[in-house]
């Protein structure tokens, strides 16, 4: 939750420095990032992009927002990430109340919003990666031309890495003494690093001004 | 609005994608790896007599006469002079590579080496002789190597080590899971005179053949000519088979899903009586005319999920009938001496029973030897002899609510 309040300040301290003319748009955007299209372990994002109009019909812009990813193949998961991205916009035919539009976001997603564990028996620790998400969709523009609603459909790349130490604890287990070549088990019995490369399917709806 | 819709077609394309997680795991992890070696390697080793050892491990035990043989899994038999429970004299010994059982009979020993079977004559203990090999009777013993693809090696030992294994897959919730092993490797270069063994036991002898018990069948192996035993016959039992305990002409061969019940009046064709089905458990037995005790317990090598004494009526061996069940600690081997039952609880200690009315069996208990470690028990003419993971100790049971130490031959910690 508070990752959601930090990012609800940070758009709007940028709207006031931006202003509202439509040179400079702010949009906000809340959806679902699936697999496909059933409804098998939906994930959810939400987002704040303000954006700046450099030549015709293109803007640029930067984002941030608050996105979980649903792992349940790995122990019903949850993979929270915090975007940070670059965004650039093509807007075709933005007088009309209905428009159609191609972004590309670039970024980075942080990862160290999720719980780590650090118990006797485990420890796990959890960092973000790359993201990318090129998307298409419509601008729909109110009759004040102040405000729009947005649809897109996208596809997105999350990268993201699970570092992970433990001790199973059996009975009648003989302990496994090793002398060499144990260092990166840090003094448990097993260490994974994960990396997850995550591929979903983004379905978003906007408000922007 | 052509741009529109190709925007939209687009859109409903996108829609019918399915996204999916790649997963790149490398992960590091404890382990014990098999050491193999090749059978006719192994046949190569030694197997000789030499002076006394420390004993290390302990595992099965055996009397004749007076002596006491103890198992040292995978290594060989200490051999003991007991004419004297209070002051057991080690004697020798004997190396064999892959010992876990043996069998003593008219002063000749029967002894497995992995998948081979051996004799020796036993007429001067202190130095018994090889007499005979039998190869590939205990087929089962062979291991998959997964280096050589083979199925003819053995593990002789393990050695812990770390082992680095990677793996990529990937995943999506509408298809199944799709595993590539990338690779595994170790990063850091396992009508005679018969002898009396406990009720882990393997082997058995009776009516002038060999009974042993593998994992899942029951070899025979006739006896008869002393110095050249010859394999006669192999039954398949089922999975999970791991002692066998004679009494008159009956084998009562635990298993961990039931115990089977043989009979044995022709030595070389036993015949089925039938089977008696428990919960899967471990389970050694042991019996009397009318009735078998068997205790199941948790573990895991047994997965088992009960630790209770069952007490089967086995008047009519066709038909065995549960008569009760008794909640245990950790139920391993168990000896029944008279009236009394004899039960080794593990690391839970050593108990009697009062088995009179088997009724109350579990409810009576005489004693409670609890910081005796114990596994196995043999009620010998001499002493009550009682294994467990920290030695061999002897007691005097002529007062059967009382029993009285008389040794204790102490597992030496290895030094490195």
């Amino acid at each position: 939750m508070k990752e959601i309040l930090l990012l609800l300040l940070i758009a709007f301290s940028s709207t006031s420095i931006f202003g509202q003319d439509k040179k400079n748009i702010t949009l906000f955007e809340g959806g679902i990032l699936t697999y496909g299209p059933a409804t098998h372990e939906l994930g959810v994002s939400f987002r704040g992009i303000h954006s700046v109009k450099l030549i015709a019909d293109m803007y640029a812009g930067i984002g941030a927002g608050y996105e979980k990813y649903e792992l349940n193949e790995h122990d019903n998961n949850t993979f929270k990430i915090i975007p940070l991205f670059a965004q650039a916009k093509y807007v075709h035919r933005a007088d009309k109340s209905t428009s159609i539009f191609g972004a590309i976001d670039l970024g980075y997603g942080i990862g160290s919003v999720n719980k780590d564990v650090n118990s006797e028996l485990e420890k796990i620790t959890f960092k973000g990666g790359l993201l990318a998400s090129p998307q298409i969709g419509f601008v729909f523009n109110t009759k004040r031309r102040q405000e729009f609603l947005t649809f897109s459909i996208g596809y997105k790349y999350q990268g993201a890495t699970e570092n992970r130490y433990y001790t199973y604890t059996w009975p009648n287990k003989t302990p496994i003494e090793v002398e060499t070549g144990d260092e990166k088990l840090k003094g448990f019995d097993n260490y994974t690093h994960t990396k997850y490369h995550m591929h979903r399917v983004s379905i978003m709806l906007g408000f922007g001004f | 609005m052509n741009l529109k819709k190709y925007f939209l077609f687009l859109g409903l394309a996108l829609c019918c994608l399915s996204g999916c997680d790649k997963v790149d795991s490398n992960t590091y992890y404890k382990t014990r790896l098999p050491i193999f070696e090749k059978m006719s390697d192994v046949r190569k080793m030694m197997t000789t007599v030499v002076a006394p050892q420390p004993l290390e491990y302990t595992g099965k035990i055996y009397i004749f006469k007076d002596f006491l043989f103890i198992n040292e899994p995978m290594k060989g038999i200490h051999i003991f002079n007991n004419s004297n429970p209070s002051t057991p004299i080690a004697v020798a010994f004997l190396n064999i590579p892959g010992n876990v059982d043996m069998a003593v009979k008219d002063n000749v020993l029967y002894a497995d080496s992995y998948v081979d079977l051996l004799t020796f004559d036993l007429s001067t203990p202190t130095n018994p002789k090889l007499l005979n090999r039998i190869e590939e009777v205990f087929k089962n013993v062979y291991q998959y190597n997964y280096e050589t693809k083979s199925l003819n090696d053995v593990i002789v030992r393990y050695v812990d080590t770390v082992v680095n294994r990677e793996y990529f897959h990937k995943y999506n919730p509408y298809v199944s899971i799709k595993t590539e092993m990338v690779y595994y490797n170790n990063s850091n270069s396992s009508g005679g005179s018969y002898g009396q063994g406990g009720s882990m036991a393997r082997f058995t002898l009776a009516n002038e053949y060999l009974y042993a018990v593998d994992n899942a069948s029951l070899n025979l192996f006739d006896v008869s000519n002393t110095s050249k035993p010859s394999f006669t016959k192999n039954i398949k039992l089922g999975w999970g088979i791991e002692t066998i305990f004679p009494y008159k002409n009956n084998l009562f061969i635990g298993s961990n899903a039931g115990m089977y019940i043989y009979n044995i009046d022709n030595a070389a064709q036993p015949k089925e009586l039938s089977r008696y089905e428990h919960v899967r458990a471990c389970d050694p037995v042991v019996v009397n005319d009318d009735y078998a005790f068997v205790t199941l317990r948790t573990g895991a090598i047994c997965a088992g999920v009960v630790n209770v004494l069952e007490v089967v009526d086995i008047k009519d061996l066709t038909k065995p009938k549960l008569v009760k069940t008794f909640q245990m600690q950790n139920p391993h081997g168990l000896g029944l001496a008279n009236d009394v039952l004899y039960i080794c609880e593990g690391k839970f200690g050593f108990k009697s029973f009062d088995a009179k009315d088997v009724n109350k069996v579990g409810d009576v208990q005489l004693e409670h030897l609890a910081q005796l470690n114990s596994t196995d028990v043999i009620p010998g003419p001499k002493s009550l002899i009682v294994i467990g993971e920290n030695g061999v100790c002897q007691y005097d049971y002529s007062n059967k609510a009382k029993l009285k130490l008389l040794s204790c031959i102490s597992v030496q910690p290895i030094v490195e």
